[in-house]
C-alpha cells in the first residue's frame, strides 16, 4: 500500500482552508507549516495568460532523501499492516518510511533537531521547531504525516476534510481502483526532482496551462547532499549515530559489524 | 524582627505581590497599602523608587484613575496594543489559552488546586502568584521551585521587560521589579538588600492581604506530549454557526478541557458539509485573540486618542443609558445615528429604529455593498436576487467583477466548481486576471466602469439578431419595445471602443449566451458599490437575465425554496417620516428613490456634521468599523467629533473603536446563542431538502463579554423603554423564533444542531413573475426607464485607478488581527501591469506607498506584484489591510488600507449608495512620487 494525495488544480480555488485546518488540527505554530498554498501568476505563458496554485505538502516519497540523512541512533521498530495484520521489524533512525502504508514519519522523542532531513527534502516539507528543544536536541522536526492518526481512525486528513472545492483526494495509489489511481491514469503527476527520481506521492492534476506553470516554477532540484551530510555529521558527533558510521567512515570494527547488520536487514526486505 | 516562619513570610509576599497586580481600586489601593509599599521599598534601600511612585500619585488629580488607565493599557486593551498581557501562554504559545495555560492548570490540579468560577485564565500572573503562595504555605518548596522553573520564569522575564519598557507609571515598573527580585535565583538588582531581608519586610506588608481566586479542588493531570494529539479524540460540540463572514456555515467545535481546539463543518450540514474556508477554520484564533475586548472600557482621553479605563458593566450601562436618553430628551430620537453590522447588530438596530424611533441607521452591507443590487433587481423583478444563481447546473456562467476563489463562501464555491466540472463555460469581465478569470473560457479585460455599456451591447446584439428568448419576453416581461429602442445605439463597435475590448469578443460572448440560454447563470454580484453608476449596471444584469429567459430555470437565477422561520424582535411602530433625511420636506419627494433600508450614509454624515436640518448628537457603532467601510475617513472622524456621545459594541478593537467614549465587549459567534440559519441543499438538482440551524455556543464566554440582548435590554431599561422589551434573554429569542417552525434549542441539540426536512422543487416560473425591462416608475422619478450607461470620470494624467477586492483569507477588515490568517497572507501587494512597472523601474517585491489624486497619502507601504494580468490604467489590492489602530498587535500597519485612499465620494443617484472605485493613485517609492504612464 502507498498512500498518496491528488490535488486537482481544476478544482482548487487557492482558498487556504487546507493550510489553516492543518494548523488547527496539529497545533502547528506560526510561522511554520506542514502544508502551504502558493499563488502562481498571473503571467503570460506559451499557452496564454495563466494563474494557478501550488498547494504543497510532504510527498511521502518512494525514495525519501530525508530519511537517509537522519543521524539519530537507529532502533528496532515493528510495523504492522492495519489490513492484514502482518508485521515487519526494521532498524530505523528518528524518521522512516512506513513499510506498509508508505507514509514517511518522525519520532520526535528521538529527533535531534539537527535539521539534516529538512535540508535534504527538496520540497521544504519539514521544519525544526526550536521551541521543542530539550537537553538532547536543538528542537524537533515536524512535517505532514498524511494525518496518520486520523486516517487510522477512518477519518480523512484534515486538509482533505475541509477542502471547499473537493480538490484534495486521498487514497491508496497501489490500489488500481482507488480514485487517486484513476487520477494518475488521467495524468496526475508528482513534482519529481529535476535531476533524479525520488517518487513523490502527492500529485497534481490540471489543464496543460496550469500544470505547465506549476512544473515550470516548482520543479525542485535535489539538495546539495554534501552540506546536508556535514550537518548530519555534526549532530552525530554530539549524539553518536552508529547508523551513519558507514558513510562517515570513522568507526572501525564496530562500524563494520553494524554495516553488516544493516545490509542483512536490507536483504530481508 | 519577624516572628513568623520563613514559609509564612514567603507565602505572604507572594500574596502581597499578587494583590499589587490586581486591578486598582480605592478599596484596597489606599494610603495604608501604599505606606506599606513605601516602607518596604525604604527598607530595601529603594527610597528613590518609593519617592517616584509617591510623587506620581500625589501629583495626580485622581491617582486611582491614572493607575486604572495604566493597568488597562498595559494588561487589558491598550493603545498602542496591550503592552504586556499578563498570561504565560501569550509568551510561550503566542496565544491566549494556549497549551501553556492547560499545563498551568494541570499543575494546579496535580497539587490539588483548581480555579474558582470567577477566576481569570489559569496562567494569569495573579493566579500564578496566588498559587505559589499556597504552595509555600503548604511548605511544598520543591513544588514551588518546579512551578517557578517550568511555568513562571519561562515567561515572566519577557513580561517583565515589556512592562519595564512600556509603562508610563513608576508603580508598575517597581512592582514588576519586586516580583522579579523575589524570583531570581541569585540576587543582583538595583535594590541593595538581600532576599532574606526583603522577605521579612514584605511579609509585614502582606499580612492583611486576602487570598481570593485559587482554591482547593482536584482532578487528574495531563502532560503535554511532544506530538500534538490531533482533535479526533476531542469532544464534539454541535450547534456552531460561523460568522467569520455572513455566509454562516454550520459548524461543530472540537473541545479539549474547555478549550476550543478546532472548528469543522458540521457533518450533518447539507450546505457546507464538512468543509469550512480558511477564515472559518481560523475562528479559533479570533476567540482567543489577546487583543480582543474583554471588559467594558471608558475613554478618559480623547476620541481618536483614547485612554481606556476598565469599568464595571453597571457603570458602563448607566453611562450609555443616561447619555443616549439625554440626546433623545434634548434633540429627539433622530438625534441618534447607528452604524450596525452583523447578526448581533440586528436586535439593537431594531431597538433604535423601532422603539427609540430614529431613521438614521446606515448599514455598510447596504450602502457600501449590496444595497444597489437589491433595489435594482427590486425595480426589475420585484425581488432582491441574493447570489441565487444555479451555477451547479448551468451551461454558462457570466461574471462581472465576481472573483470567486478570492471571494469565498463555501456552498457558493461548491456550486461554482460543480458547474465547471460539469463543463459549464465561464465568462469573466474584470480589468484583472482574477482567480475566476484564471478558470474562465473568456476573459473580458474590460475598462473599469464601463460594464453597463458592455451589457447594453450584448443585449442590443441579442435583440437585433433575434437571439433573445421571445417566448419568455412575451409572457414575463414588460416594456420590451421601449427597452429595445433605448439601447439600440449600443452597437458592438461603440461598446468595443467604450470598454476597450474587441468587438468580436463581445459578439462571441453574446453568441455563447444565446446558444446556451436559458441555462445561463448571470451572476448578480454582491459588493457592487463601485462607480456611482451602479444601479444601472445592476438593472442591466437583471434585464440581460430576462431577455435570455434565465429566471427560475435550471442553471439560471433560481431562488431555492427554504423553510419558513418567524423572526422575533422589537415591535414596529407607526411609520413617521418627519425626520427622515431622505424626504424633501418642501414637496414630500424622496431624495433617493431606490435606496435600500436605512438612511443613505452621506445624508446622515452631512446632517451630523453640519447640524442641519437638525442635530444628531449620539452615535452608536455596533459591529461596524465605518472607518474602513465608508469612504472618506476624515469625514467620518468629523462626525465622531461632532457627537456628544459615541458608544461602540464589538468583539475586537477596530479603527473605529478608538473613537468611542464607551466601548463594550461582545461575546463572539462562538460563545453565544444567536442567528437562525436556514436554507436548502446546495445543489438544486439534488434531492430537495431544507434545513434549520440555530447558532449555539461552542464554549463559554471568557472575561466579561456579554451578548447583544443583554446589552440592548439594559440600555433600553435606562432609556425608559423597559415595557417594550420583547425578550429577556437571547435563548428566549432563539427559542421563540424556532417555535414558529415547531422547533426549540433542545430539539435542535438532539438533532446534532441541524434540523432537516423535505424540500420543494425550486424550478418553474411563478405566474405573477414579471421582469420590467423598461420601468415607468423610474421614469416618473426622473431616472432612465431602460438600463443606461453613464461614463465615469477618467484617470487624471499620471494616475492609475485604484481597484480593490477580496482575499480568501479575510472578511472585509474584520479579520486583520487573526494570526493564522495574517500569516497566510501578511500583506496586500499592489498589482501593477508589467509594462507599466518596467517603465517605472519597479520589480516584484519593491516596497511602495501611495498618494491619491486628492493628495492623501497612505500611512503605510506594501509590496509590488508585477503581472501581465492587469490593465495598464489601474492598480489593484486586497481590501482589509493596514489597520490604523495600534490596539491590533498583528493587523496594525501591515499592508496598505485601500479605504484610506478612497476619499473622493461618488453617490449613486438612484440609491444614495457610495461608489468607491473612482479614486486614482500614484505610487511612491523611496520618497519619490511615480507618474503612471498613460
Ligand atoms: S517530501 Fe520531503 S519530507 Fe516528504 S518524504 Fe519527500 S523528501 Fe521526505
Ligand atoms: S482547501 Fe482545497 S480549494 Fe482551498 S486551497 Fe486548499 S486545496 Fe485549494
Ligand atoms: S464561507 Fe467561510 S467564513 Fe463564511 S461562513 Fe462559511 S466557513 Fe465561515
Amino acid at each position: 500500500m502507498q498512500y498518496g494525495m491528488i490535488i486537482d488544480l481544476e478544482r482548487c480555488v487557492g482558498c487556504h482552508a487546507c493550510t489553516i485546518a492543518c494548523r488547527a488540527e496539529w497545533e502547528v505554530p506560526v510561522p511554520y507549516q506542514r502544508n502551504w498554498v502558493k499563488r502562481l501568476g498571473p503571467t503570460m505563458t506559451d499557452d496564454g495568460m495563466a494563474a494557478t496554485y501550488y498547494p504543497g505538502l510532504c510527498n511521502h516519497c518512494d525514495k525519501p532523501p530525508c530519511v537517509d540523512e537522519c543521524p539519530a541512533d537507529p532502533v528496532e521498530m515493528t510495523f504492522k499492516d492495519a489490513k492484514s495484520g502482518k508485521t515487519k521489524t526494521m532498524e530505523v533512525a528518528a524518521t522512516w518510511k512506513d513499510p506498509f502504508d508508505g507514509t514517511v514519519q518522525v519520532d520526535k522523542g528521538r529527533c535531534l533537531g539537527c535539521g539534516a532531513c529538512a535540508d535534504a527534502c527538496p520540497y521544504g516539507a519539514r521544519y525544526v521547531d526550536p521551541a521543542l528543544a530539550d537537553d538532547d536536541s536543538e528542537g524537533k522536526v515536524d512535517k505532514c504525516t498524511y494525518c496518520k492518526p486520523r486516517v487510522e481512525q477512518g477519518l480523512q486528513p484534515a486538509c482533505v476534510q475541509t477542502c471547499i472545492a473537493d480538490a484534495r483526494i486521498f487514497g491508496d495509489l497501489s490500489d488500481p481502483n482507488s480514485e487517486v489511481s484513476q487520477y494518475v491514469r488521467k495524468g496526475a503527476k508528482g513534482l519529481e526532482v529535476k535531476d533524479g527520481h525520488i517518487g513523490p506521492n502527492s500529485r497534481y492534476f490540471g489543464n496543460k496551462k496550469d500544470m505547465g506553470l506549476l512544473f515550470a516554477d516548482y520543479t525542485p532540484e535535489l539538495a546539495d547532499m554534501g552540506s546536508v551530510k556535514r550537518r548530519a555529521m555534526m549532530a552525530s558527533m554530539v549524539k553518536p549515530a552508529m547508523r551513519k558510521a558507514k558513510d562517515i567512515g570513522i568507526l572501525g570494527v564496530a562500524g563494520a559489524m553494524l554495516v553488516k547488520t544493516l545490509s542483512e536487514d536490507n536483504e530481508k526486505k | 524582627m519577624s516572628t513568623t516562619e520563613p514559609s509564612e513570610d514567603i507565602s505572604r509576599v507572594y500574596r502581597f505581590l499578587s494583590q499589587c497586580m490586581q486591578y486598582p481600586d480605592a478599596e484596597w489601593l489606599n494610603h495604608e497599602f501604599l505606606n506599606v509599599l513605601y516602607n518596604l521599598l525604604g527598607t530595601l534601600g529603594a527610597v528613590e523608587e518609593g519617592a517616584a511612585i509617591k510623587k506620581e500619585l500625589d501629583s495626580a488629580e485622581d491617582y486611582i484613575e491614572d493607575l486604572q488607565v495604566e493597568y488597562t493599557r498595559l494588561f487589558i486593551n491598550g493603545i498602542p496594543h496591550v503592552i504586556a498581557p499578563p498570561y504565560g501562554s501569550i509568551y510561550i504559545d503566542k496565544s491566549l489559552q494556549g497549551a501553556f495555560a492547560g499545563d498551568t492548570l494541570a499543575f494546579y490540579r496535580d497539587k490539588g488546586f483548581g480555579m474558582n468560577d470567577d477566576a481569570d485564565l489559569p496562567d494569569h500572573l495573579i493566579h500564578e502568584l496566588e498559587f505559589l503562595s499556597l504552595l509555600v504555605e503548604e511548605k511544598d518548596f520543591a513544588g514551588e521551585q518546579e512551578f517557578l522553573n517550568k511555568l513562571f520564569r519561562p515567561w515572566y522575564e519577557k513580561f517583565h521587560s515589556k512592562v519595564t519598557e512600556g509603562t508610563h507609571h513608576p508603580y508598575y515598573r517597581v512592582v514588576v521589579q519586586l516580583i522579579d527580585f523575589l524570583l531570581r535565583r541569585k540576587t543582583k538588582m538595583a535594590f541593595n538588600l538581600t532576599r532574606r531581608k526583603f522577605l521579612q519586610t514584605a511579609s509585614l506588608a502582606a499580612a492583611s492581604v486576602p487570598l481570593s481566586k485559587v482554591v482547593s479542588a482536584n482532578t487528574g493531570v495531563t502532560k503535554a506530549a511532544l506530538d500534538t494529539k490531533g482533535t479526533a479524540g476531542d469532544k464534539t460540540v454541535v450547534g456552531g454557526i460561523c460568522e467569520m463572514c455572513f455566509w454562516r456555515c454550520q459548524l461543530v467545535g472540537k473541545v479539549r478541557d474547555g478549550r476550543l481546539m478546532k472548528l469543522e463543518g458540521n457533518p450533518k450540514s447539507i450546505d457546507n458539509g464538512t468543509s469550512i474556508c480558511a477564515r472559518g477554520n481560523a475562528g479559533v484564533k479570533l476567540l482567543y485573540d489577546v487583543d480582543r475586548l474583554k471588559y467594558p472600557l471608558k475613554n478618559v482621553g480623547k476620541r481618536g486618542a483614547p485612554k481606556w479605563k476598565k469599568i464595571s458593566w453597571k457603570e458602563a450601562l448607566d453611562e450609555c443609558g443616561a447619555k443616549l436618553k439625554n440626546t433623545v430628551d434634548k434633540y429627539g430620537p433622530q438625534g441618534i445615528c447607528v452604524f450596525p453590522h452583523g447578526s448581533s447588530a440586528k436586535y439593537p438596530m431594531h431597538y433604535f429604529e423601532r422603539a427609540v424611533g430614529t431613521h438614521n441607521v446606515s448599514e455598510a452591507s447596504f450602502f457600501q455593498c449590496r444595497g444597489i443590487r437589491d433595489t435594482a433587481y427590486l425595480a426589475t423583478t420585484g425581488k432582491p436576487p441574493g447570489e441565487k444563481v444555479d451555477m451547479a447546473n448551468t451551461k454558462v456562467m457570466f461574471f462581472i467583477g465576481n472573483h470567486l476563489g478570492e471571494n469565498v463562501h463555501v456552498s457558493h464555491i461548491k456550486q461554482y466548481i460543480k458547474g465547471l466540472q460539469n463543463g459549464a463555460k465561464l465568462i469573466v469581465a474584470d480589468p484583472r486576471f482574477s482567480a475566476a478569470a484564471a478558470k474562465a473560457d473568456i476573459w473580458v479585460q474590460i475598462k473599469p466602469g464601463t460594464d453597463t455599456a458592455y451589457m447594453l451591447a450584448i443585449m442590443n446584439y441579442l435583440v437585433k439578431n433575434n437571439k433573445y428568448d421571445k417566448a419568455f419576453v412575451e409572457d414575463y416581461t414588460e416594456g420590451f419595445e421601449e427597452f429595445a429602442e433605448a439601447i439600440k445605439e449600443w452597437t458592438l463597435e461603440k461598446a468595443a471602443k467604450e470598454c476597450d475590448i474587441p468587438a468580436g469578443q463581445i459578439k462571441e460572448v453574446a453568441e455563447m449566451l444565446a446558444a446556451n440560454a436559458p441555462h445561463v447563470a448571470i451572476h448578480p454580484g454582491r459588493h457592487v458599490s463601485w462607480y456611482g453608476n451602479d444601479f444601472q449596471r445592476q438593472r442591466a444584469l437583471a434585464c440581460l437575465t430576462g431577455i435570455l429567459g434565465a429566471y427560475y430555470v435550471k442553471g439560471g437565477w433560481v431562488p431555492a425554496k427554504g423553510p419558513k422561520v418567524g423572526k422575533v424582535s422589537w415591535a414596529k411602530g407607526e411609520a413617521d417620516h418627519t425626520y427622515d433625511l431622505n424626504i424633501n420636506h418642501q414637496d414630500g419627494t424622496k431624495q433617493y428613490t431606490n435606496k435600500p433600508p436605512g438612511t443613505p450614509t452621506e445624508l446622515i454624515r452631512d446632517c451630523a456634521i453640519s447640524g442641519k436640518p437638525y442635530p444628531i448628537k449620539s452615535c452608536v457603532l455596533w459591529g461596524q468599523n465605518p472607518l474602513q467601510t465608508i469612504p472618506n475617513q476624515e469625514k467620518m472622524k468629523d462626525l465622531f467629533l461632532a457627537m456628544d456621545f459615541v458608544m461602540c459594541v464589538d468583539v475586537m478593537p477596530t479603527d473605529a473603536t478608538a473613537w468611542a467614549d464607551i466601548l463594550l465587549p461582545e461575546s463572539s459567534y462562538l460563545e453565544r446563542y444567536d442567528y437562525i440559519k436556514k436554507g436548502t441543499q446546495w445543489d438544486l438538482s439534488k434531492k430537495h431538502q431544507q434545513f434549520i440551524a440555530a447558532r449555539m455556543p461552542l464554549v463559554e464566554p471568557m472575561f466579561e463579554r456579554k451578548d447583544q440582548i443583554y446589552i440592548t435590554n439594559e440600555i433600553a431599561k435606562r432609556m425608559g423603554n423597559e415595557s417594550k422589551i420583547p425578550v429577556q434573554t437571547i435563548e428566549e429569542l432563539v427559542d421563540k423564533s424556532l417555535a414558529t417552525a415547531n422547533l426549540s434549542i433542545e430539539k435542535l441539540k438532539a438533532e446534532d444542531g441541524i434540523h432537516i426536512q423535505p424540500g420543494k422543487d425550486p424550478y418553474g416560473i411563478p405566474e405573477d413573475f414579471t421582469v420590467v425591462l423598461y420601468n415607468e416608475d423610474l421614469v416618473d422619478d426622473g431616472h432612465p426607464g431602460a438600463p443606461t450607461y453613464k461614463a465615469v470620470p477618467d484617470n487624471p494624467e499620471g494616475f492609475a485607478r485604484l481597484l480593490y477586492g477580496r482575499t480568501p483569507v479575510h472578511t472585509f477588515n474584520r479579520s486583520q488581527n487573526n494570526v493564522w490568517l495574517h500569516n497566510a497572507m501578511p500583506d496586500n501587494p499592489v498589482w501593477i501591469n508589467n509594462e507599466v512597472a518596467a517603465k517605472l523601474g519597479l520589480i516584484d517585491g519593491d516596497t511602495v506607498g501611495f498618494v491619491n489624486s486628492e493628495g492623501v497619502e497612505s500611512a503605510t507601504t506594501t509590496t509590488v506584484k508585477v503581472t501581465a494580468g492587469i490593465r495598464k490604467d489601474c492598480v489593484y489590492m486586497y481590501h482589509g489591510y493596514g489597520s490604523a489602530n495600534p490596539a491590533l498587535s498583528i493587523g496594525h500597519g501591515t499592508g496598505v488600507d485601500d479605504q484610506s485612499l478612497i476619499t473622493k465620494l461618488a453617490v449613486d443617484p438612484e440609491t444614495g449608495c457610495n461608489g468607491m472605485r473612482n479614486n486614482f493613485v500614484k505610487l511612491i517609492k523611496d520618497g519619490r512620487v511615480l507618474d503612471i504612464p498613460a
